[in-house]
């Protein structure tokens, strides 16, 4: 990495970019610490206030969250479950800065993601937040191993060697890299949304969100997706997952039940399984 | 490399059918692009500089006999840079169809060291020795003679001569004093030297002065004063100035052919620029909407828009060097091959095979603009796209999305079948698309239209012209006779219908110094002629009565531009200073036809002194619409009989093969203009196909789930071939219709280039025929191709598409 690219970094870093980086004038540039989870830190990671969003349609105005609020603390592992139409996407939206708020706060590590501008909102997303989607999307014309360099490539945190070993890593950790440098169409849908998981890590990003992330996958995969998830939580990891599998929602450390765009009140730590299963 | 610019690269190959698509469409525009400005530039340049290294005459002074002595003395003249003598004169030869038709030659003195139309030799040897001619290139196939073969040449006295044939030469000056017909008419020219004379009985002087000026070679005001002072000259030295013929360095003989394709070109080049700009718009337009999900997903990981905008920017030059590599050399072999064709039928030198700078920084400039500034709205509105709507692959989410009126009455229409019905709601469901897409198609079609209508009219006026020789045969004698004999002789003949006699008289045009000027041809005809329709720009023709009415060709409007109907002109005709009252102007092929002029027979046979006796004669056969071979057989009877009868025929001539030469320079104009349209029918197709293509390819997803719910294969083919349908017959209503002014624009400048006269609009239904053919045949081709291959995947192999 060239200085002058650095040098540009600092001039647009934002508040939350990571101190170190626009000091290092090496060629080589690394993850830093401030950038990941603090187990030290006390008190929530993410915090959301009366989170409301609007949409318009042809039949009137239509509120697909009516004033969410939620703490979600360091290293939990959160599941969010509702019928389809429920908000819980939108939810996610609101969390990762995709779609526009109407109302209400989303604070990220002390952040407020939607007085960011788009593009700041797009490198903090790629700094910040690993995000894994049912449907994978990955980039269909790169390698495996290209797709997990992209984020880091676009967030400049690494060199391009050390982008190419800490992607061979990631790869390593899902059991992928002896398939590194296929397409995505070559692997399996399973194998697939472990790629996702290895792109979602790739700049070491203290929250994954994850919608519907086993959605597409059999049983037996699922499984070792969620064990995955189990593990980066152990790691440090904050991880938000939208569901529809009941099995998938008992591996996580507290359940939101979002209806009809509202949390559900009562103890959501203690969801009844029976009501994710009826919305599956 | 990093994993971006792996995307960028990985994009270009790995979707081939999709970047051949794209640089096609930009390909194609540059080729069209190259072609026209490399036209353009080479015909204007090699024909100048061509024509000015041959050292033409500014001064064309024709004098009945002079020697080296008043040479001597022009040569004196201050502004006079060089002067030479020769000797013209028109004979006859043994044609390859063994008749006798007109063989100008020309005798030069010390013909290996002339300065002034230089000829360029292209086989045997030069120059000619001692019974020996060369003869140009552009007649030469009438000349049945090989070189080393002799060449059986008529002289006046009737005798017969040989001459050995040593060289084919081209000489670009025929044509430039225009008296006659101009280039396309000319007879055979050849060059011989001043010792041949005695040979061919001429006397060995010369009748015709050539002259070159030191300063102003190009400026024709300057050229007046010095022709002025070179007649004093001659006329002080003793000398008879019989006519004068005033031509800049710059001005080739067929230059107006030249400024009429520079301008159609012009036009043509700037519409095609347009076309090309509209047709990478649509075709990026397109790919962007296809990367639009995967926007949405970088957007997610980490891209900012400055990324996002910089990665498709770089595909988007790719895409255009590539299309920029193809085109330059493409485009470049092509101009030079119309170009070699172009050279031989306008008779000018092209210059050798060069890449035009101009040209190739105009596509460069193309290549590398246009398509960065016609992709930049779509990439910005691609990068911009909010990251919730980019991942759901654009998708309008209901806030965006309001139904207009034209939405409502699609939604409306009831009574045709489902297929029709989606295949209708499709057509308009993206409406910038489609106004890009058709307006692509109608500019493409309209130029193609445009393009036909002008040749069709060309073609038209050219039968037009084809009413000026009526007769089948022309006959030419050397002498007058009378004409009721002639009619007497002829009508014994079975098969002749009409028998008409014309006279002919030589003038020259009255410059304000009171000297001759340009020599005129003068006809005296019937009023009542059943053999001659005149194409009238302004007055009338003329009319039984007349006296010394004359009726006058395009080239005086050129000439003379103050020149008006009810002027009167100064002629010297015979050698007799008259005054004519001008009643009308005519067309013929344009203004380098030469000085042409129609006047009333009873009078100017009266003036010349030939009452009721004619030298040419104009007959036609009871036998409608003979060809040109049959015409020729009908002619050869006429003169075998005729001269069994005493009578002394100069030449007989088939009246389409006088045609044929009078509008060759038209025919290739018309020849030109049909290239051109497939030009733009190429530019147009393959705009066409990318479109429907990338219409069609973006919609794999939308078809596999048709067919997963059940729609057959054949469904799907049909709905995506009513959709093609539907856009390509839009586009032929509205091409048709923007054709009419692109149509009146082009035909305006041809006519103003070939005969100062404003055109009427001529629209021929070819254009529109051919364009509706290809429009349907490539809007279902185009559609049905993708279609296919979208039927052909798996349903999880669509849902998977990007």
């Amino acid at each position: 990495m060239k200085y002058a690219v650095l040098k540009n970094l600092e001039i647009i870093k934002p508040k939350w970019f990571p101190s170190t980086i626009s000091d290092n004038s090496s060629n080589e540039i690394h993850a830093v610490e401030s950038n990941k989870i603090d187990s030290t830190v006390v008190g929530s990671i993410i915090t959301l206030q009366d989170v409301k969003k609007n949409y318009q349609t042809p039949a009137g105005d239509f509120q697909a969250l009516k004033g969410i609020t939620v703490s979600i603390d360091p290293n939990e592992f959160l599941c969010i479950v509702g019928k389809s139409g429920a908000g819980k996407t939108t939810l996610l939206n609101m969390i990762t800065g995709v779609d526009s708020i109407s109302s209400g706060k989303v604070n990220v590590n002390g952040i407020s993601v939607h007085d960011m501008s788009e593009d700041e909102q797009a490198l903090w997303r790629g700094l910040n937040l690993g995000i894994i989607y049912q449907s994978f999307e990955l980039m269909p014309m790169l390698t495996l191993l290209e797709n997990v360099m992209l984020p880091m490539d676009f967030c400049h945190l690494y060199t391009p060697g050390k982008s190419r070993e800490r992607a061979r890593e990631l790869l390593r950790m899902v059991e992928l890299e002896e398939h590194m440098n296929k397409l995505p169409n070559a692997i399996s849908g399973g194998q697939q949304q472990r790629v996702a998981i290895a792109r979602a890590l790739a700049n070491d990003p203290p929250v994954i969100v994850a919608d519907e992330p086993t959605g597409r996958l059999d049983s037996t995969t699922a499984e070792t997706i969620l064990d995955i998830f189990e593990h980066m939580v152990k790691e440090g990891k904050t991880i938000i997952m939208v569901t529809h599998d009941a099995s998938a929602a008992q591996r996580a450390s507290r359940v939101l039940e979002i209806v009809d765009g509202e949390l559900k009140t009562g103890d959501s730590t203690n969801i009844s399984m029976k009501s994710i299963v009826a919305t599956a | 490399m990093r994993p971006r610019w792996q995307k960028v690269f990985a994009d270009l190959w790995g979707n081939k059918t999709r970047s051949l698509l794209v640089i096609a469409s930009i390909a194609v525009g540059l080729y069209a692009v190259g072609i026209i400005s490399s036209i353009n530039e080479i015909i204007n340049k090699d024909m100048e500089i061509g024509y000015t290294a041959v050292n033409p005459a500014n001064l064309h002074i024709f004098i009945p006999g002079f020697t080296d002595s008043l040479i001597d003395k022009i040569r004196d003249l201050p502004d006079v840079a060089e002067v030479e003598g020769r000797r013209s004169m028109t004979l006859r030869y043994k044609n390859k169809n063994g008749e006798w038709d007109r063989l100008a030659i020309q005798a030069i003195p010390e013909i290996d060291e002339t300065v002034i139309n230089k000829v360029k030799l292209l086989q045997g040897s030069w120059p000619p020795d001692y019974r020996e001619i060369s003869i140009d290139i552009s007649k030469r196939n009438d000349v049945a003679a090989n070189l080393g073969e002799m060449i059986e040449i008529q002289l006046p006295s009737g005798k017969t001569r040989e001459v050995k044939l040593t060289g084919i030469v081209h000489d670009q000056t025929i044509g430039a004093t225009g008296g006659g017909g101009g280039y396309f008419i000319a007879p055979v020219n050849g060059y011989i030297t001043v010792h041949t004379l005695d040979w061919l009985e001429q006397p060995a002087i010369y009748n015709e002065m050539l002259i070159t000026s030191k300063t102003g070679k190009n400026d024709e005001e300057h050229l007046k004063d010095l022709s002025k002072d070179v007649n004093k000259e001659i006329e002080d030295y003793g000398g008879v100035v019989t006519s004068t013929v005033i031509r800049t360095t710059k001005s080739h003989p067929n230059s107006i052919y030249i400024d009429a394709l520079s301008g159609v070109l012009f036009i043509l080049g700037m519409l095609v620029v347009f076309l090309s700009g509209f047709l990478i718009t649509n075709t990026l337009s397109a790919l962007m909407n296809q990367q639009i999900r995967q926007i949405g997903v970088m957007k997610t990981i980490g891209a900012r828009r400055m990324s996002i905008i910089t990665i498709y920017m770089v595909l988007i030059a790719l895409y255009g060097a590539i299309a920029l590599a193809l085109a330059i050399p493409t485009a470049n072999w092509s101009a030079y091959a119309l170009v070699n064709f172009l050279s031989g039928t306008l008779n000018f030198d092209v210059q050798g095979y060069r890449l035009i700078a101009r040209t190739v920084f105009l596509q460069a400039g193309i290549a590398l603009i246009v398509p960065q500034v016609a992709a930049f709205f779509p990439i910005y509105s691609g990068a911009k796209i909010k990251t919730v709507q980019a991942i759901s692959g654009g998708s309008n989410i209901a806030s965006d999305h309001k139904d207009d009126a034209f939405d409502r009455w699609i939604n409306r229409i009831r009574g045709i079948s489902h297929p029709m019905l989606i295949s209708l709601r499709n057509t308009f469901r993206h409406k910038g698309r489609l106004a890009l897409t058709l307006f692509t198609l109608t500019l493409g079609g309209a130029i193609f239209i445009a393009t036909f209508n002008v040749q069709g009219a060309l073609t038209l006026y050219i039968k037009r012209v084809s009413k000026y020789f009526i007769a089948d045969v022309s006959m030419t004698m050397d002498q007058f006779y009378r004409i009721d004999q002639v009619q007497k002789d002829l009508k014994t003949l079975p098969g002749i219908d009409i028998i008409e006699g014309w006279t002919y008289a030589q003038c020259e045009v009255m410059e304000a110094n009171d000297k001759p000027g340009e020599p005129v041809e003068m006809l005296g005809v019937d009023p009542q002629s059943r053999l001659i329709t005149p194409i009238l720009i302004k007055g009338r023709w003329i009319i039984p009565g007349d006296e010394n009415a004359i009726v006058l060709s395009e080239r005086f409007l050129s000439a003379k531009p103050d020149l008006k109907v009810g002027d009167t002109l100064d002629l010297r005709v015979n050698g007799v200073k008259s005054k004519w009252t001008v009643v009308g102007f005519f067309q013929l092929a344009g203004k380098s036809t030469g000085f042409r002029a129609y006047s009333n027979y009873e009078y100017l046979s009266h003036f010349i002194g030939s009452p009721d006796k004619a030298i040419s004669f104009q007959i036609s056969s009871k036998t409608p619409n003979l060809n040109i071979e049959q015409q020729r057989q009908f002619g050869s009877t006429i003169e075998k009989y005729m001269r069994t009868r005493g009578y002394k025929v100069a030449s007989v001539n088939a009246g389409l093969f006088a045609l044929n030469s009078s509008t060759e320079g038209l025919n290739i104009l018309t020849t030109f203009l049909v290239f051109m349209a497939f030009l733009t029918a190429l530019v147009g197709a393959i705009g066409l196909m990318g479109t429907m293509s990338m219409n069609v390819m973006d919609r794999t997803r939308e078809i596999g789930i048709m067919r997963a719910i059940g729609a057959s294969d054949r469904t799907v083919m049909s709905l995506v071939i009513v959709e093609g349908l539907l856009i390509g017959i839009i586009s032929w209503i509205l091409g048709s219709l923007l054709s009419f002014p692109i149509s009146n624009a082009l035909s305006d400048i041809l006519s103003r280039a070939l005969f100062d006269a404003p055109s009427v609009l001529s629209i021929t239904p070819t254009g529109f025929i051919v364009w509706l053919v290809l429009v349907i045949i490539l809007s279902v081709s185009a559609s049905v191709i993708p279609a296919r291959n979208a039927a052909h995947l798996t349903i999880r192999e669509v849902l998977a598409y990007e």
